[in-house]
């Protein structure tokens, strides 16, 4: 019997991840997201070429990492928020009701939201492997073993910001209430660890003196991010990268289970919630 | 109204009570207080930093040799760095007691004061610095003030030597021009040799206690004779070592010589573009903790994060060969030394040549130079030392980038859209069609 449940649900998943990400490349969006975040990382990479040329050298770990850490926010990001705003819809519309009604249950509808998002994202990310390994072909860049590692981690950011959208639509139910949490709480996080590298390094030791005010911001900044880094996406991605250039494997495991533990958190909160709160939109 | 008047009080006298404070602040008296100054071992050469009151944690090398002295100074605030700066010219007494190490609450060591001296070769300072202690301490200062007293002397009968030979030298030009005397070189006075300068130098005989302890966090503290723990002397003591050694390369190229960067790791890729010389100059390198290493050196350095790691250059290295291999080739190149010769006229400019003792007068620099001429082109390189033995983290690559083909990287960046277009028209073909049919 329950043999035959898991299966109904399985099949129930599959036919809704099918469903979405059919949808998905029906429409030009996608598409336009990743000509968009290849643009601006062919522009940051060109930029970084064009100071080598006129500088006449350049010393990179990876040349390529600032480009593809922009390239997968930007699609991480919109999947996260497309993915949120389709669940509140189906609160808001109340076809979340309806698919109750079949083989579905609370669990099999958001996985099947989730594993959409992933399968999608798993072709864009096919699509930059194959811009990246052109361009470091045609460019003469190096092609470094932890490129790959890069795109795992990617991958796992990517899932991580599905699962805060899945989980904000999950809260809220509502479009316009879950898409300005998350907006705020997206431009928290990002904006933290931005500022505190940004800070970070604008407050070097050769040129700051003690009485720099802008040791107060960087100090201040850096609280702040040592705590929200074991719970962004972006700063656990970043650091398990920066780990995996140093080659400090115990930090970029580390960092990586963190992403994977707390993916399965997010969504066992988020089926949670959506159980206890039943059908009906906020 | 009562009431009223208590609180108005309260909050000027508040006030007051705050102003006071900044002036006393601002204007601070100079005051007596314990200090630490140290001589700490920096991973190649000895060097002094002064702990102030309020500092309460102190950093040093493992295993290595360092100096603590206790003294009693005034100290005083100095606004335009932010720092307790020391007075020692107006005190700079030493304090009798003993220095006591504690690790996990117990006392581990307790250290008495000891003679230390100093000493290096001018000539050759990082490789002659040395650390003398106790006994030795005395007798490397005596033998300092004996070496200075026979370098007095020897300058003293080098002057007298030379005073008699151009006396010697003037009456023997007169007697020449009076008696019109043909003379050979020989007939000449001889000129006295100088004995060579001398190149020791040693700090006077200190007094202080000699720190060598393994890696770990310690805590000391300061037992006057009559048994108590001086005020102020409690600091926590980190010990540690360098995380890793490695060997770094200062790079730069043949258009911009005077700007060079340093390639730390071997993960870091040196492009560059066609056409172009790239010179490398190695050195030996220690990763620190830039925390614990900086604050050793100044322990009221505020900027240092525990987080962050830091390459410290040390000695250049020499007597090395640079083996280069590039697709197919393998050669292997020294250092040579290059004379920079401005361009003649008011343009400004300048050409990059090997250096020929026989024309040019002394040498710009010393490097490995290596030739990137087409785009597309990589290089790896590896230091050998003089038996030809490959040298742990010396490798790089050079990537000549081919920036000619930067268009590429745009024309794939609009390739999405444009499936994606062909995608959406397809879809409303096939959406048509299906209408029609139905």
């Amino acid at each position: 019997m329950n043999k035959q449940k898991m299966k109904q649900q399985m099949h129930a998943i599959l036919v809704l991840q099918k469903r979405m990400s059919q949808t998905r490349f029906w429409g030009v969006g996608i598409f336009l997201v990743m000509s968009i975040s290849f643009i601006i990382a062919s522009v940051l990479l060109i930029n970084q070429l064009n100071y080598t040329q006129t500088n006449t050298i350049l010393l990179e770990k990876e040349i390529m990492l600032i480009p593809l850490i922009i390239n997968a926010i930007l699609i991480a990001l919109y999947l996260s928020f497309s993915s949120m705003v389709q669940i509140a819809r189906e609160y808001e519309q109340g076809t979340y009701e309806l698919l109750l009604y079949g083989p579905m249950d609370e669990k099999t509808f958001l996985l099947g939201y989730f594993i959409s998002q992933i399968k999608i994202f798993l072709i864009c990310l096919l699509a930059t492997i194959l811009w990246t390994l052109i361009c470091i072909r045609q460019l003469n860049l190096a092609l470094q073993p932890e490129l790959f590692l890069i795109f795992l981690l990617s991958l796992l950011m990517t899932t991580q910001l599905i699962s805060f959208g899945i989980l904000f639509a999950s809260i809220s139910r509502n479009t316009r209430t879950s898409v300005i949490y998350f907006s705020l709480t997206m431009l928290f996080l990002a904006g933290i660890a931005l500022a505190d590298t940004i800070i970070s390094r604008l407050v070097t030791i050769t040129v700051s003196t003690a009485n720099d005010p802008l040791l107060i911001v960087r100090d201040v900044l850096a609280t702040i991010n040592s705590v929200i880094q074991w719970v962004s996406p972006f700063s656990l991605m970043v650091n398990a990268i920066n780990a995996a250039l140093d080659q400090v494997w115990s930090i970029f495991t580390f960092n990586s289970v963190l992403i994977l533990i707390e993916i399965i958190l997010l969504l066992s909160i988020s089926i949670w919630t959506i159980r206890r709160k039943g059908v009906r939109a906020a | 109204m009562k009431k009223k008047n208590t609180f108005r009080w309260s909050i000027s006298l508040l006030i007051i009570i705050l102003l006071l404070t900044i002036v006393v602040q601002v204007f601070a008296v100079d005051t007596d207080e314990f200090v630490y100054a140290g001589n700490y071992y920096n991973g190649i050469t000895y060097s002094s930093n002064f702990i102030p009151p309020k500092t309460n944690a102190i950093y040093l090398l493992a295993n290595e040799d360092s100096i603590l002295s206790a003294r009693l100074t005034e100290t005083y605030y100095w606004p335009l760095t932010n720092e307790i700066k020391a007075s020692w010219d107006k005190q700079n007494e030493p304090v009798q007691g003993q220095l006591e190490i504690l690790q996990n609450g117990q006392i581990i060591s307790v250290l008495e004061r000891t003679n230390y001296t100093i000493q290096y070769d001018a000539n050759d300072m990082f490789g002659t610095i040395e650390l003398y202690v106790g006994e030795e301490a005395i007798a490397s200062r005596i033998a300092f003030e004996q070496a200075q007293l026979d370098y007095r002397e020897a300058l003293q009968a080098y002057n007298e030597a030379y005073n008699e030979y151009e006396a010697a030298l003037t009456a023997f030009m007169d007697k020449v021009r009076e008696e019109n005397l043909t003379v050979s070189e020989e007939d000449f006075p001889t000129e006295p040799q100088k004995s060579e300068d001398m190149s020791l130098y040693s700090t006077n005989l200190l007094q202080g206690f000699l720190i060598n302890l393994p890696v770990g966090n310690y805590t000391i503290q300061f037992r006057l004779p009559d048994g108590s723990i001086q005020e102020n002397s409690k600091k926590e003591l980190t010990i540690f070592e360098a995380i890793q050694d490695g060997i770094g390369y200062t790079v730069f190229s043949k258009d911009r010589w005077t700007i060079d960067e340093s390639n730390e790791e071997e993960s870091q890729i040196i492009y560059t573009t066609k056409e172009n010389t790239i010179f490398l100059q190695p050195y030996h390198q220690k990763q620190y903790n830039e925390l614990y290493y900086l604050r050793m050196a100044d322990p009221q350095e505020t900027s240092a994060r525990k987080d962050r790691a830091i390459w410290m250059p040390f000695s250049d290295l020499t007597d090395l060969n640079l083996l280069i291999s590039n697709n197919k080739t393998e050669s292997t190149i020294s250092e040579t030394d290059y004379y920079v010769q401005q361009t003649k006229g008011y343009t400004l400019g300048y050409d990059i040549l090997k250096f020929d003792p026989e024309t040019m007068d002394t040498i710009s620099f010393s490097a490995y130079g290596i030739d990137a001429s087409y785009a597309g082109q990589v290089i790896n390189i590896q230091a050998t030392d003089s038996e030809g033995n490959l040298l742990p983290s010396s490798a790089r690559e050079i990537r000549v980038i081919n920036i000619q083909r930067t268009w590429v990287v745009y024309v794939l960046a609009v390739l999405p859209i444009l499936l994606g277009i062909v995608f959406l028209y397809s879809r409303r073909k096939n959406v048509r069609n299906e209408k029609i049919i139905a």
